[in-house]
């Protein structure tokens, strides 16, 4: 009996970890000079779960403000603009990259060295809160 | 033989002209493979008018600086956040490649002169290589060097307070030792691309 509360103990808090889960791989933020004002974090995020997950906001304790960006291209003129649906289909990855998703982080409050594991809050609409760590290289 | 003389003056002429012609023409221009995307070549150069900026030194930085030895010029501003540092870090790597010339200057322009001071351009500069060169100016002297090129850009956002964005033609523009336009590579830059097109043309035009 104690093994079987056990199994489902352990299959329950399995299924948990797989259930309305976002998950983020090869999180890191590109190292900026001291005095830069704005960084890109990039990473991979995806949707595991079986329903759509919308990110409603994001933060992190290390800037004033975060938001998810998208740079394109027209013709070679660069242009910046923020992703403010940013829903996510089952099985859905975003790939944030270089030149074209990224987060935004705005005005650091402190300093943001090589190697420094930056926290990046994301609020869902459903009030679920994750955080990931994106490490600063160059 | 008088009446041959206007012959012999013509063809003692071309003997002297034509060779002279040849020497200064324009080599047969560059055809790149298919796979190197985005990569525009100036056959003849594109000239560039004299013009005089500030580095990030506090120095003049004007034409001249770009005659003697090959340049390699991008054009942004220091508060965006994705696409000039990955250029810039894309410069670094270019400058540790073989076979192009160790003399090549790197040059980043900044079209924001208001936040972009001397001291800040150095600062942002020095942090993908220390030899790199930053340089910005007055509207008008930036224009001067940036309309043959076709760099336009946008301010986006309230200009007075710290946070706009600028909207900018993200090129890296390889200017020959005259001093002018002799190609451009678009937008989303990688090492692959740039390092490769540089090669190609400073070793067909060199």
């Amino acid at each position: 009996m104690r093994f079987l509360i056990l199994a489902l103990l352990i299959f329950t808090s399995f299924s948990a970890v797989s259930e309305g889960q976002l998950v983020l791989e090869n999180g890191w933020v590109r190292a900026a000079p001291p005095m830069a004002k704005n960084l890109a974090g990039y990473g991979e995020l995806g949707n595991n779960s079986s329903q759509s997950i919308s990110i409603v906001s994001m933060s992190s304790p290390f800037f004033k403000k975060v938001e998810a960006h998208k740079t394109s291209f027209v013709g070679g003129m660069m242009k910046m603009q923020q992703i403010t649906n940013m829903q996510l289909k089952p099985g859905v990855i975003f790939k944030f990259a270089p030149g074209g998703m990224h987060f935004m982080l705005m005005k650091p409050n402190r300093a943001i060295t090589e190697n420094l594991e930056v926290p990046i809050h994301l609020t869902t609409e459903l009030g679920e809160k994750y955080t990931f760590y994106f490490v600063v290289k160059k | 033989m008088k009446k041959y003389l206007p012959v012999l003056f013509v063809v003692i002429g071309l003997a002297v002209i034509l060779p002279t012609f040849f020497m200064s023409s324009e080599p047969e221009k560059l055809q790149l493979p298919d796979s190197l995307k985005g990569v525009f070549i100036d056959s003849p150069p594109m000239p560039i008018p004299e013009f005089t900026l500030t580095d990030q030194d506090n120095k003049p930085f004007t034409k001249n600086n770009l005659r003697g030895k090959w340049s390699l010029v991008f054009f942004g501003f220091t508060n965006c956040p994705d696409v000039c540092p990955t250029s810039m870090s894309v410069l670094n790597k270019v400058s540790k490649l073989e076979g192009i010339p160790k003399d090549t200057q790197y040059v980043f322009v900044s079209v924001d002169p208001n936040r972009d001071r001397p001291e800040k351009l150095k600062e942002f500069v020095s942090f993908f290589n220390e030899k790199f060169i930053g340089a910005t100016g007055t509207a008008e002297e930036l224009k001067k060097f940036e309309e043959p090129l076709g760099v336009i850009y946008d301010f986006e956002g309230d200009t007075s307070s710290d946070e706009y964005n600028v909207t900018h033609f993200a090129a890296i523009y390889i200017m020959d030792p005259t001093g002018n336009q002799r190609a451009y590579v678009l937008p989303p830059h990688s090492l692959a691309q740039v390092g490769e097109a540089y090669k190609l043309i400073y070793q067909h035009y060199k």
